[in-house]
């Protein structure tokens, strides 16, 4: 562990700067559209939320300036730092709304906000203004590219530290050469899907008896929360509120592209269509989703919940594929997961949340690349003890171009993948202390470890400050994957080192 | 003797009858308001029929509630979101308490053509009770967990809610917007002259 130099904290000072100036620029936007409702008490926490991000940014720019290269670690620390800065300052307008019991509250709905996770405990959400609707689901969106991307788009140079702060944020793929350029491909890929998503879920909801501007507004807000596998809804009763097979089947859809690989999306547009059919990562996704959908219908079935096969089916595509892309629409009360799903179907909706969706993308969990790589090495291993000794085996898969199953991609697999196991079990546990059965602590733990948000009714504005703690610290792990966590524990740790 | 005892018995009964009279006269609003319970439906919550859902499953219930959101009428019917959670019992300013609860609803066009008022940030909505069948996976509509209404009566009308701008967050912003100034001015001071353009805080 080196002792950080004063130079190495003024970059992190700065570039922490530059991030919370773009992510304070993001509430121009809810502010607008409180302007045009003419919600002028939410409108003030914006312009307070505002000014407060931008002075802060300002600051830290004036007093951090240096004249140093960015590198590996500065990146890693940033990106850990700029979240937490974030966490502290973008609740404002939140917690000035008034709809929150305290500002722990709001920074709960910000990080699960920013890391696409959909818990929330903003309370009296029906009677919420179209300002704080505008942020709850900006932070979705703006939280599933990144908010270092959206600092890399505008505001920092392409250098190898500032590809580590990407790579930081739970994404490793480049989609172009320079970092800075694949920062504007993943906002070119979200806002064509925008504009796509949006046009076909505003004719959805005026279909199915809405007004033209709530319409538009729902349909901006669902596809912001469906793309970034966020889970915010505008309406408490989340799905239910629509009761709509076509809007959940629209919704649907988006969910599961938004959780693809941005780099597949970008291949696929870019070169070669087929990719998807031949995408480790894509198979694995659909194979374990086809699994969750068969076992889920299975139990439903066994316990005769649904009366006909389009209803079991619509809904058990609907909670599967918001739960293995960890978005969180609920389609169902949550506590119809207790009370009417049963244990078996809870389990399997809880292991597909903790598999996630796709490593470079808006979801969580493991990841299907890891997955897919961890059968690979069971069946790599299984193929060695089968070979006669002096055989050379070797095992490929292929992303994006076809590559060997080494022992570095195997190790990083399986540490990851270790890391979310435990802070899974750990959330499980600590729910499990408070008095919670240990299956409903488990998916509720796994909800937020995984980013996923769908929730039996734990997560509350009332549920103990401990839980709601660590919940907050789960959903950062689980969305920055561990390392950049790490290296910043390290980076503090070096400052009380003595040389 | 004996008209001692007739003048007791006369007492006696006097004051029986005055007490019976005064407990009759203090038992007869409470009568009333018992027969009128009576005749007043016992309403369940949405938290009792998503949690007994099975004991309720095809049963017809009343259930009271605030309209919120929005009047989705498709075809003949008229899909509702009726609240029945603390904020739905407030008089006027919302005070906090906790998540809302609700359920869906569907009535015949006609009855939803009485709504005046939707639940949102602006509005309260209106207050209704309804006489429904449950179901907890409706066969006819893809399974959700819902109410038919089959009779929806306006038992309190919604208004609009006033939301006034507080001077606290009126000072709060333009106290933000004071720092903002004093670090824009430090900001160009501790910029290098090279670096001290429009819009510097865009360079890379």
């Amino acid at each position: 562990m080196i002792k950080p130099k004063v130079t190495d904290l003024k970059i992190v000072g700065f570039y922490s700067g530059k991030v919370i100036f773009g992510a304070g620029l993001l509430m121009l936007l809810p502010a607008f559209v409180s302007l045009l409702s003419r919600e002028w008490d939410i409108l003030l926490g914006f312009i307070t939320g505002f000014f407060l991000s931008l002075s802060i940014g300002l600051l830290l720019q004036a007093f951090c300036r240096v004249n140093a290269e960015l590198r590996w670690l500065h990146g890693l620390v940033i990106t850990a730092f700029s979240w937490l800065l974030a966490l502290v300052i973008l609740p404002v307008p939140f917690y000035l709304s008034g709809q929150f019991g305290s500002y722990l509250d709001a920074m709960f709905d910000v990080m699960s906000g920013l890391t696409t996770t959909g818990l929330y405990l903003l309370q009296d959400l029906d009677h919420a203004s179209n300002g704080i609707n505008m942020w709850r689901h900006l932070l979705s969106y703006a939280g599933g590219q990144g908010i270092i991307v959206i600092a890399l788009t505008f505001l920092v140079k392409g250098t190898s530290g500032a590809f580590m702060m990407y790579v930081a944020e739970g994404k490793e793929e480049q989609l172009m050469p320079n970092v800075v350029k694949t920062a504007r491909a993943i906002w070119l890929i979200s806002l064509v899907y925008l504009g796509v998503g949006v046009l076909f879920l505003f004719f959805a909801f005026y279909f199915i008896g809405m007004q033209p501007l709530r319409s538009f507004l729902h349909a901006l807000w669902i596809f912001m929360g469906a793309w970034s596998t966020g889970g915010f809804a505008p309406q408490s009763n989340n799905f239910v509120y629509y009761n709509s097979l076509i809007v959940e089947l629209i919704a649907g859809i988006i969910m599961i592209i938004g959780s693809l690989n941005f780099a597949l999306h970008w291949w696929v547009w870019q070169n070669d269509k087929k990719e998807i059919y031949r995408n480790l990562e894509a198979r694995t996704f659909t194979i374990t989703l086809l699994a969750a959908l068969f076992l889920t219908a299975f139990g439903l079935a066994r316990l005769g919940v649904y009366k006909g096969v389009l209803p079991l089916f619509s809904k058990a595509i609907f909670q599967i594929a918001s739960a293995h892309t960890t978005t969180g629409f609920q389609s169902i009360f949550a506590r119809q997961f207790v009370r009417q799903w049963g244990a078996w179907t809870t389990l399997i909706v809880t292991v597909a949340m903790a598999l996630g969706g796709s490593a470079a993308s808006t979801a969580g969990g493991f990841k299907a690349l890891r997955v897919g790589l961890t059968f690979k090495t069971i069946l790599f291993e299984l193929r060695r003890l089968a070979a006669p000794e002096s055989a050379v085996i070797v095992e490929r898969f292929h992303h994006l171009r076809k590559r060997v199953l080494s022992e570095k991609h195997v190790r990083s697999t399986l540490i990851i993948v270790f890391f979310y196991l435990i802070i899974y079990f750990s959330g499980s546990l600590i729910g499990l202390a408070y008095g919670y059965p240990f299956t409903q602590a488990l998916f509720e733990s796994v909800s937020a470890g995984s980013n996923s948000g769908l929730s039996v009714g734990i997560t509350s504005p009332f549920m103990p400050l401990g839980l709601k703690l660590s919940f907050i610290i789960f959903m950062w792990l689980g969305r920055l994957e561990f390392i950049a966590f790490f290296a910043l524990i390290g980076f503090m740790l070096g400052l009380f080192k003595r040389k | 003797m004996k008209k001692k005892l007739v003048a007791n018995i006369l007492i006696t009964f006097i004051l029986l009858l005055v007490f019976a009279s005064s407990s009759a006269a203090k038992s007869m609003p409470l009568k009333e308001h018992q027969s009128g319970r009576a005749r007043a439906p016992k309403t369940v919550s949405s938290s009792e029929l998503v949690e007994k859902n099975r004991f309720f499953n095809g049963k017809t219930v009343w259930y009271q509630g605030e309209v919120i959101g929005d009047i989705m009428v498709r075809r003949n019917l008229a899909w509702l979101t009726v609240n029945d959670d603390a904020y739905s019992r407030q008089a006027s300013k919302i005070k906090l308490k906790g998540y809302n609860s609700g359920l869906s609803v569907t009535v015949p066009k006609r009855l939803s053509q009485q709504i005046k008022f939707v639940g949102n940030y602006k509005q309260r909505g209106d207050i209704v009770l309804i006489k429904a069948l449950f179901h907890n996976a409706c066969p006819q509509h893809n399974g959700v967990l819902m109410l038919h209404g089959q009779s929806l009566k306006v038992i309190k009308r919604g208004f609009a809610l006033k939301h006034p701008i507080s001077p606290l967050k009126l000072r709060l912003a333009s106290f933000s917007f004071l720092l903002f100034i004093l670090a824009a001015v430090v900001y160009y001071l501790k910029t290098p002259a090279l670096k001290r353009r429009w819009f510097s805080v865009f360079s890379r």
